[in-house]
């Protein structure tokens, strides 16, 4: 291990301002916040239309309701953020041969593909703190009511589970970016990846459902559970949300506890709930990450 | 491999005070699953201090390969190696402090400008902020590219790219510069440009210098000694004039020559007489004299001694093209 922590750091800058300024991320980034508005804004509306009528929905807490369709939005699109910060990472290091020559000065591998995860993760997580502000911005101008300290709390949480599941599709990337030479593959590999784990799962695991019984039956309900757990959305959705998919086509019901912003329960019962979801939503990331990182030491420089 | 990392300033690390600046001990590199390939098979060099040492051979003879086990990139699979004094496995990183390198290969990062491409690698040598800003403005107007410093690399031509890739190689002030095809792909004003570069940093900073090229032009210009390589082993290594050597003594001398007060037929016999002469051919009035070894006094006085004079008396000169292709033949 011949890890140099400052000269990882002197790459992520690099890396961190060369992703921030590619127009592809500053496109999506400007899509996501665009969308996390105009989301919130309509949460907002209809929440205060329910308050009218006398129907608090269920987190009884407006400023949270408002992060449901937020976490709706980010199901669909932080993955698409984290793809966008990682699938040509190694790729266009190597087409471009400037591997080669950073190789050549005093870093080696190691250091080399830390201070490129270092710089994806840092800009994830700035994206992740923006599209949350701009969330809580726009439930805190409409509604004009504070945030107290518990609410803050479970954005805090939410924020993190958010910022997990992005990263679970940013390390995919950058295991498909050291797998794959070519960077057009690697965004279609991407792509697919996330159609089918994010807004096509529920589909799926519904086509297979009925493929093997016309009638639903607890056998194979507890198969298609099972096959849920391979979608880092089915995790994140439960865990923000209470529902096992915010996937296209989603049923709407939620489980007991509605996730991290259903404020009817504490954060321990929360956890009791859901912590094999939490579990997987920390390990994967972590698994793809070590993954990219082995693979990465072990490449060839020259090819 | 890539060794144990030293903790130390750029300014700590110094070469050592070894007599050669790059050193290899029966160097060798084995690939394949069951190591039937040698890359590079039992290299054995010496280069000294300050000087230009062409490293040259046909395509796959081991050159990159070779290159790249000096720079710690690839580890030996047999043998050893020094680079400005630091062992090729255990000081990698001390290696790469002192030593600049060019690859081929070279690629930049085309959406930053020269400048903020420079003070990229300039941070990964730990130089001082005011140190690295005069010596990359010191550094583009050696090579050539001031008026490019805030241009984006990407928009370079191959020759600029070229240049730049030499003064990438020299933001750390390198004792030891490994030069990969430095000229491959520019055109002949801006290949001259780069070798007289070259020449100059040699002359000017004592910087010695690797030079791995296949444009024996190149090579014969600018290096004091030069290593030839095929199929992984070391074949000759010496200047021009000690490659002639080896080429004289494996396939002897070619002389021409002319005649005065003397037939040149009569010439002829007189010369095929000298013990040594091995072929002879009369060609436009020219005699062509092939002989096993250097025979210039023995051939004058044979011919003098027949009554005649040598109006001419020339050794057909290989040049390192000729010599490099001689050296390789059968190999």
């Amino acid at each position: 291990m011949n890890c140099d922590f400052e000269k990882a750091l002197i790459i992520a800058k690099k890396e961190f301002a060369d992703s921030f300024w590619s127009p592809i991320f500053l496109s999506l980034l400007g899509t996501l916040i665009l969308a996390i508005f105009a989301v919130t804004y309509r949460e907002i509306l209809q929440t205060e239309f329910y308050s009218q009528i006398g129907e608090i929905p269920v987190p009884q807490s407006a400023v949270l309701e408002g992060f449901y369709n937020t976490s709706l939005m980010m199901a669909w699109f932080s993955p698409l953020i984290g793809i966008s910060l990682s699938f040509d990472s190694i790729i266009k290091e190597r087409k471009s041969a400037s591997l080669n020559v950073l190789l050549t000065h005093p870093v080696f591998r190691d250091t080399i593909i830390l201070g490129k995860m270092l710089g994806a993760v840092l800009l994830l997580m700035v994206v992740m703190l923006i599209s949350s502000g701009i969330s809580l911005g726009t439930i805190i101008l409409l509604l004009g009511t504070k945030v107290s300290l518990m609410e803050l709390n479970r954005i805090a949480v939410w924020f993190i589970l958010t910022f997990l599941y992005a990263l679970s599709f940013l390390s995919i990337g950058l295991v498909c970016s050291i797998f794959i030479r070519e960077a057009k593959d690697s965004i279609v590999y991407n792509i697919v990846i996330w159609l089918t784990l994010s807004i096509m799962f529920t589909w799926i695991l519904t086509f297979f459902r009925y493929s093997l019984e016309p009638i639903v039956s607890a056998g194979s309900l507890d198969i298609t559970n099972s096959l849920a757990a391979l979608s880092p959305m089915h995790h994140y959705a439960e865990l923000s949300t209470g529902r096992a998919s915010l996937g296209w086509g989603a049923g709407g019901e939620r489980e007991n506890i509605s996730g991290i912003l259903d404020i009817r329960f504490t954060l321990v019962q929360w956890l009791k709930e859901f912590w094999t979801n939490l579990i997987v939503l920390f390990i994967a990331p972590l698994i793809l990450l070590i993954a990219a990182y082995l693979k990465f030491l072990r490449e060839d420089i020259s090819a | 491999m890539e060794s144990m990392s030293i903790e130390l300033e750029q300014n700590e690390i110094v070469p050592k005070t070894d007599e050669f600046a790059i050193e290899t001990i029966n160097l060798s590199k084995v690939f394949g699953k069951e190591n039937q390939i040698r890359a590079v098979d039992n290299l054995n060099l010496q280069i000294r201090k300050g000087e230009v040492f062409g490293f040259v051979g046909p395509n796959g003879a081991g050159k990159t390969t070779t290159m790249k086990m000096l720079i710690g990139l690839l580890e030996p699979s047999e043998g050893s190696g020094k680079v400005a004094g630091f062992d090729i496995v255990r000081e990698v990183i001390n290696i790469r402090v002192t030593t600049g390198v060019l690859p081929e290969p070279a690629g930049f990062y085309d959406n930053l400008t020269a400048r903020q491409n420079l003070r990229f690698y300039a941070k990964l040598y730990d130089i001082k902020p005011d140190v690295r800003e005069k010596r990359i403005v010191n550094l583009l107007e050696t090579v050539d590219l001031t008026r490019a410093i805030d241009q984006k690399t990407g928009g370079f031509s191959t020759g600029m790219r070229k240049r730049f890739g030499l003064a990438q190689a020299l933001i750390n002030e390198p004792s030891v510069l490994f030069l990969d095809e430095p000229t491959s792909g520019i055109d002949p004003l801006g290949a001259q440009m780069m070798r007289d570069l070259i020449k100059d940093l040699n002359r000017s900073k004592g910087v010695t210098v690797f030079l791995s090229s296949h444009s024996m032009e190149e090579v014969e210009d600018i290096c004091d000694r030069i290593a030839i390589i095929a199929r992984g082993k070391l074949l000759a290594v010496g200047s021009v004039e000690d490659l002639r050597d080896i080429v004289r003594a494996k396939e002897g001398v070619h002389y021409l020559l002319e005649f005065q007060d003397i037939p040149i037929s009569e010439a002829a016999e007189a010369v095929n007489n000298v013990e040594g002469v091995q072929a002879l051919e009369i060609q436009n009035g020219t005699l062509h004299v092939h002989a096993k070894m250097k025979l210039r006094p023995e051939i004058a006085k044979a011919v003098k001694t027949a009554g005649g004079t040598v109006s001419m008396f020339e050794e057909e000169e290989m040049n390192l093209q000729k010599l490099f292709l001689k050296i390789i033949e059968g190999v």
